[in-house]
């Protein structure tokens, strides 16, 4: 009697084994007229189906707690999503100039019209100049600002897409003074950017002062340190290439207000800016050998920094704090590293090696020195510490490097490169690493910072007879490559700190 | 047959047998999900098909003659044409922009240094602090010779209500500069009118007892007429602008303006724009949140915004500057301007933090000018939008 019991149970079970082996079973009895590949098929097929009936129990029960918790975790996502602001990433934008509109500054009263016209160019020209911002043309203002305190009407700059706007109003005094101020507007945020300036002047520096004006709003904008108010000393040439005529020379940094610091009877060389500008070290060939001599600027005086007889100094830079000056001197055919100091006169030997070490350049905390060297063959650049000792070499291109100069920001290093009979300006973090080349041409040589560490000037000649020596400035970015206007040759460039 | 009487051996024995079986039924019944310690690995489940014999004779007698030879080399792509060497970056001379805004007579190269010309600027520019009303010029005077400092001094304002100049704020207004939009615009679409004028719904009423009645007088005794036409936007708006000088230079129109060109661009802004005024207000809760944004429809945002994301004059530090800025938007998909704050920044300085903050808000204004192409049904999910902006990509390499 008890199996009867059980007997209900049991056809039960096996029907249900028994239907979930009909589809193999059936599979396999469809065997008989199959391929090799059919069959193998089949099997696998029938394999699939005739499962155990725990496991599909098993996984039935695995296959449904996984669709509950799926289930859950979509429904909280959705709910989060749901609540939550849109989060978006923007991770590539565009590269262009910054369009600006600069109306030409209002002059207060009749005497400054002149001036205010030439202040407004200069603004404009120092600006477009960096290659980072494009002047909208006057023609495209729907309306004319004619007063310094009117208020502004964003939505016509908005209307010309001018993103930055520039007011400003100069007025003349009767003692010859002139005044410049001037206001900056973020037109798309419809307010000011930053606060009114005013500067103040003799008639004569009008071209200052419109630099200095500049010069904030390039920092406004960019958030770099500016470097329109600076100048650049460097060796004006004439004549032809056998027999060019070398003078020493001072101008803006934009080819204006040219200076010219001594005659063309001497050659001369590589003029060094002293880290307050007020002094130039440069290298003369007036005893027909190379020597340092030192020049103040106030009083255009020069004198010999040192008086060593019979040997050969060239190459100077100054220290950072303008203390030292360090530079090579050729003794007995060899020429090595020497260091100054220009309260004593006492002078310290940096480097001792049978090669040529020359071009010296101190790091802007003054804790180590860049120079190249041709110790390893041909010209490589090397860094060691400021006291002398062991140097690094950072330099392992193809070609020769040389003329490294070290970024007033202290992160990279710029130098001449010679490569497959061409000449390169570039650049290289101070390790060496990341090394960049931003020309190239017949000859490009001798680069020199921006006081901000962004532009980078140096001597480009043309080949053959005719080639003229010119200067040429370049972002570092390898961008807004541009020759700088200038009447006549020039070469050596050394571009000063910013103008107090 | 009738039961037999069993003595205590055969009960003993049937008790036995009986939880035996019990024990494995039960064991057969769920044994399988709680006791099984030995789980087969999942087997991998594949399609398959089944083959007839005529189908694989036919298949083999289709296949290459020789499975050894060598298939048919497939033709290579046409190279391409080497490259020419970039030529070297010359300046081109001619083109030059160089500033040269008043080329002064430059002194002839003569025999004697300029010594009466070096003498380096006194510092005459000098910040001067400003007097609101007319600085008086003996100021100016006495601070010839302090030194500016790099960072202007708030007491270097010239005018020390710099705001108070802005007295018609209505110009700043949003609207207006879509007024003076060069952007040309169409006629815009009416608004839908399905919404509107949709019968209720009266099937969903269910019919009891109670208000048998009142839903037999709910039914529509007269087919309602179609709802007027939508007023088209105010020509008044934009006659001002057609009142100003326009441009004399086009290509000075705003970036965004030209970007969504795109007539499907288009005509998604001027819906959006046609149903602003279906749409309940922000923040009642009567919004349609819609089904989650899509990949396309938040790429289309970022899209928007990427355009007008012009990094060119920022600083090198700014752009390693990573900052995250939240805006409301309108639910016409304008930004509003005065919500654009900074909700974070990584990698950099608050200085540099600050301009990649402006550089990306902008972005955000100008490109959202008219409006951002995002669906108007799912407002609640894009009324507050985060982005961040990463430079990464635009550093210099």
């Amino acid at each position: 009697m008890t199996p009867h019991r059980l007997l209900p149970h049991r056809p039960f079970a096996w029907r249900a084994f028994a239907d979930r082996m009909e589809p193999g079973r059936a599979a396999l009895n469809s065997l008989s007229n199959r391929t090799r590949w059919g069959r193998a098929a089949a099997i696998h097929a029938a394999g699939i189906k005739a499962n155990d009936p725990r496991e599909g129990k098993a996984m039935t029960f695995i296959r449904s707690l996984c669709v509950a918790l799926a289930l859950t975790g979509l429904a909280g996502m959705a709910a989060e999503a749901q609540t939550g602001p849109l989060r978006i990433t923007i991770t590539d934008g565009v590269i262009e100039p910054l369009p600006f509109a600069a109306p030409q500054f209002i002059a207060e009263n009749p005497g400054a019209a002149e001036v205010a016209a030439q202040i407004s160019q200069v603004v404009a020209a120092d600006l477009t100049g960096t290659g980072l911002f494009r002047e909208i043309p006057a023609s495209a203002f729907i309306s004319p600002v004619t007063s310094f305190e009117a208020p502004v009407a964003y939505a016509d700059w908005k209307a010309i897409n001018a993103q930055a706007l520039i007011t400003g109003a100069v007025s003349a005094g009767t003692d010859g003074r002139i005044n410049v101020k001037f206001r900056l507007y973020d037109v798309f945020s419809g307010a000011p950017l930053g606060d009114g300036l005013q500067f103040g002047g003799g008639q004569g520096d009008w071209r200052r002062m419109a630099h200095k004006v500049a010069d904030q709003i390039y920092a406004r904008i960019t958030g770099e340190s500016p470097y329109f108010d600076s100048r650049v000393a460097y060796v004006a040439e004439s004549g032809p290439k056998d027999q060019r005529l070398k003078r020493l020379a001072i101008m803006d940094y934009d080819g204006a207000n040219v200076q010219y610091l001594t005659d063309s009877s001497t050659i001369v060389l590589a003029p060094r800016f002293s880290p307050s500008g007020d002094r130039v070290l440069y290298t003369s060939f007036e005893t027909g050998f190379p020597r340092i001599k030192l020049m103040d600027l106030a009083s255009v005086s020069s004198r010999a920094l040192a008086e060593l007889q019979g040997n050969m100094t060239f190459a100077p830079r100054f220290s950072p704090d303008g203390g030292t000056v360090v530079f090579s001197l050729s003794q007995d055919g060899n020429t090595d590293l020497y260091a100054m100091k220009l309260s004593s006169g006492a002078t310290t030997r940096l480097t001792n090696a049978p090669s040529i070490e020359t071009a010296p350049s101190f790091s802007p905390d003054g804790s180590k020195i860049v120079f190249e060297s041709d110790r390893s063959g041909n010209q490589q650049l090397y860094v060691m510490s400021a006291g002398g000792g062991e140097a690094t070499r950072i330099s392992f291109g193809e070609g020769r490097y040389g003329t490294p100069v070290w970024s007033p920001r202290g992160d990279m290093v710029a130098f001449t490169k010679q490569n497959a009979g061409r000449f390169h300006i570039g650049v290289m973090r101070t390790d060496g690493s990341e090394e960049r080349l931003l020309t190239a041409s017949f000859l490009d040589e001798g680069p020199t910072w921006s006081p901000n560490g962004r532009v980078i000037m140096f001597t480009r000649e043309g080949a053959g007879a005719a080639g003229v020596a010119q200067l040429y400035s370049v972002d570092i970015s390898g961008r807004n490559l541009k020759a700088v206007p200038m009447q006549g040759g020039a070469s050596d460039p050394d571009w000063s700190p910013l103008l107090p | 047959m009738g039961l037999m009487p069993m003595d205590r051996s055969e009960r003993i024995g049937l008790i036995v047998s009986g939880g035996a079986h019990a024990g494995a039924i039960l064991w057969l019944l769920v044994g399988g999900i709680f006791f099984s310690h030995d789980m087969p690995p999942p087997v991998a489940t594949a399609e398959v098909s089944l083959m007839s014999q005529s189908d694989y004779d036919a298949m083999i007698a289709a296949a290459p003659k020789a499975a050894t030879e060598a298939p048919p080399q497939p033709s290579l792509p046409e190279p391409p044409q080497a490259e020419p060497t970039p030529p070297a970056p010359e300046p081109d001379t001619q083109s030059d922009p160089a500033p040269q805004p008043q080329p002064e007579p430059q002194p002839e190269p003569d025999a004697s240094p300029d010594v009466t010309e070096i003498a380096p600027p006194q510092a005459e520019v000098a910040d001067t602090p400003p007097t609101p009303p007319t600085p008086p010029s003996e100021q100016v005077a006495s601070a010839d010779i302090v030194t500016p400092a790099p960072q202007p001094k708030p007491a270097d304002i010239v005018a020390p209500t710099p705001n108070e100049a802005p007295d018609r704020p209505a110009e700043i207004a949003p609207d207006k500069t879509v007024e003076v939009a060069p952007e040309p615009t169409t006629d815009p679409l009416p608004e839908p009118q399905t919404e509107a004028a949709a019968p209720k719904e009266t099937g969903d009423v269910l019919k009891t007892e109670e208000n048998k009645d009142k839903v037999a007088s709910a039914a529509p005794e007269a087919s309602m007429r179609p709802r007027s036409k939508p007023a088209k936007p105010k020509p008044a708006e934009a006659a001002p602008a057609e009142a100003r000088p326009a441009p004399t230079e086009t290509a000075e129109a705003p970036a965004p303006t030209e970007a969504p060109t795109d007539a499907v661009a288009d005509a998604l802004s001027e819906a959006l724009a046609g149903e602003q005024s279906d749409t309940p207000a922000p923040g009642t809760g009567t919004a349609a949140s819609g089904p989650p944004m899509t990949g396309g429809e938040k790429d289309a945002l970022v899209i928007a915004v990427k355009q007008c994301w012009n990094v060119g004059s920022l600083s090198t530090d700014a752009l390693n500057t990573v900052v995250t800025i939240g805006v409301t938007m309108e639910p016409g998909g304008k930004p509003v301007s005065g919500s654009i704050h900074m909700i974070g920044f990584e990698g950099g300085s608050e200085a540099s933090a600050r301009l990649a903050y402006e550089a990306g808000r902008r972005a955000i204004i100008r490109c959202g000018q008219n409006g951002y192409p995002l669906p108007a049904e799912k407002y609640d999910q894009w009324k507050e939008v985060e982005i961040t902006f990463d430079p990464e990509k635009m550093r210099m390499k």
